[in-house]
């Protein structure tokens, strides 16, 4: 069964000692862009003085990622125009 | 910027005018802004398709940079917000664009993606990305400690 960092029982106060076995990364945020869906991340926490180890897994989240493709059925009008925007010049074209 | 909530209320006018706000880390996030860095460069993107395709490529934003030179900066004067930008731009390109400016640059309506990027032989395509999540916040103070200050309902979404 999955386990969220909720579900492991992580809660707010609690101060973060050690993260899967080593030091803290420096920003987590930037830290979890490079992880995977799914993985087992390990933490040393401190609550109430006591200290205890949680293991939970990291959740997921679905995104749109956009892209920008040069559509190959376009018309030579459109073509003139894309090489412009793209090349930053400006020529107009030539009658049919 | 597409994938921000806020983007869909928030317009690129307003953003500019919130500016003041982004010293409040809580602003910055996706649910209450959106970078009118970004929305401006997407919007100055659309709006070169569209004056380059009114002019047969003849014209581009460049040209309407170089008019708000000659007219404004040249002669010392100022220029009235996204009105004579607005204004300007008609000029370049001969024809009205009352309406991209009203319901993109000062209102929030979607952009018209497919519609202009057509005009350039472009195409806008969307993939489905899964990324992982920490399912909770953490705030590191003066000295080093990280403490929790917020974990997710769960996050397995």
């Amino acid at each position: 069964m999955e386990v969220s960092a909720d579900g492991a029982g992580l809660r707010p106060g609690d101060v973060i000692l050690n993260w899967n076995d080593g030091d803290l990364p420096r920003s987590l945020a930037r830290w979890v862009r490079e992880r995977q869906p799914g993985e087992t991340v390990k933490v040393r926490i401190r609550r109430d003085e006591k200290e205890r180890t949680l293991e939970f897994k990291l959740g997921e989240e679905k995104e749109l990622l956009y892209q920008v493709a040069e559509d190959s059925h376009a018309s030579e009008r459109a073509r003139h125009i894309r090489e412009g925007l793209l090349h930053g010049v400006t020529q107009t074209v030539a009658p049919q | 910027m597409e994938a921000r909530p806020a983007n869909r209320w928030q317009s690129a006018e307003q953003s500019s005018l919130d500016a003041w706000l982004e010293k409040y880390p809580l602003y910055n996030g996706p649910d209450d802004s959106v970078s009118y860095y970004t929305k401006g460069q997407v919007l100055g993107d659309l709006l070169d398709i569209l004056i380059r395709d009114r002019t047969n490529n003849a014209k581009s934003l460049d040209d309407v940079l170089r008019g708000l030179n000659t007219d404004f900066a040249k002669q010392e004067k100022t220029y009235r917000d996204s009105l004579d930008i607005r204004l300007e731009a008609e000029k370049t390109a001969g024809g009205s664009f009352e309406e991209f400016f009203r319901d993109y640059v000062a209102a929030a309506e979607p952009l018209p993606y497919k519609h202009v990027l057509a005009l350039a032989g472009l195409d806008l395509r969307t993939i489905e990305h899964k990324k992982a999540l920490l399912g909770f916040s953490a705030e590191r103070d003066s000295s080093g400690t990280v403490t929790v200050r917020g974990v997710d309902d769960g996050s397995f979404r």
